[in-house]
């Protein structure tokens, strides 16, 4: 079994060690956050659903038994479902939101630059299916593997494979017009 | 044409769309992390582990109390027994009536009367 680098910081966490949560935090923190922000219309919502994530992480911390799945994958799956059931509680709301998200980000000044360009592909993102856009940001926008991807949103790699596949084309399909910049 | 040969393009189009969506979605501004929400999320584990600290002292408190009651039973077992003789208890208090209400068997009911009183009777009135 491979050795999964959170185990100790999880039990930790369990035992009430408050520097082994915050440790925890800063490790996982940025990518759960900005992958909500990725799915989510609103950034308020993102950050509700991480804070949910990570309530449920240190309610069950005590009772985590390391076993087949990598305690990252747990959580990232608990952050996903807490996206997909805000996502089915509110309806999207498209490009004007996409674009808020851009501006209202405190990115380097490249990323300001280009903002006009990130509203555009945050709106042909959102437009994508939850899945298809759950599956398009792990393995582009997180870097994640196949095989972690594929366990993180609970589905075979050929599934993954097909999402992945529909979700880039899309993608491609929406943004053509950017190809030439 | 071969199978491999009619899947040579198919591919490098999934090839050349995996591309493009890595590059359109590197153009995304990182996301900063806002302090405020890194208190919150702390403060969340605070309260967790405040409920958590409370929740095994109860459980050290109860597992007390079920060895003095019942040494190695879980703790379902001196519950039902309780939860049984309070059943009982009920039951056997609203169905069998109090001693107390109805006479002893055997007993000789007597009343007193005394001669040294005034009668009730009033010969006057009552005749």
């Amino acid at each position: 079994m491979n050795h999964d680098p959170d185990a100790e910081l999880v039990a930790r966490v369990g035992r009430g060690d408050r520097a082994a949560a915050q440790a925890l935090m800063a490790r996982h923190l940025p990518k759960m956050l900005s992958l909500a922000r990725r799915m989510l219309p609103g950034r308020s919502e993102a950050e509700d659903c991480v804070q949910e994530a990570f309530l449920r992480l240190w309610t069950h911390a005590a009772r985590w038994r390391p076993g087949a799945a990598k305690f990252e994958t747990w959580l990232y799956r608990v952050t996903l479902n807490q996206c997909y059931d805000r996502l089915r509680r509110k309806p999207t709301l498209g490009l004007d939101a996409a674009a808020e998200i851009a501006d209202s980000e405190p990115g380097p000044q490249a990323a300001l630059e280009n903002a006009a360009l990130a509203a555009e592909v945050e709106a042909a993102l959102a437009e994508l299916p939850e899945r298809q856009r759950a599956a398009v940001l792990l393995c582009h926008y997180q870097e994640r593997g196949n095989i972690e991807a594929a366990e993180i949103l609970g589905v075979s790699v050929e599934a993954l494979e097909s999402l992945l596949a529909r979700g880039r084309r899309t993608l491609r399909t929406k943004l053509a017009h950017l190809k030439e910049r | 044409m071969t199978e491999e040969n009619a899947n040579g393009p198919l591919q490098a189009d999934a090839q050349s769309d995996a591309e493009f969506v890595g590059r359109v979605l590197s153009s995304l501004p990182s996301v900063a992390v806002p302090s405020a929400l890194e208190a919150s999320i702390l403060a969340g584990f605070d309260r967790a582990a405040a409920a958590g600290l409370y929740r095994s002292w109860l459980a050290r408190r109860s597992q007390g109390m079920r060895d003095a009651v019942w040494p190695g039973a879980p703790m379902w077992k001196p519950a039902v027994v309780f939860a049984l003789s309070l059943i009982v208890g009920l039951v056997a208090g609203a169905v069998v009536p109090s001693s107390d209400v109805l006479p002893a068997a055997g007993a000789v009911q007597s009343q007193s009367l005394a001669y040294d009183t005034t009668p009730a009777l009033d010969l006057a009135k009552d005749l």
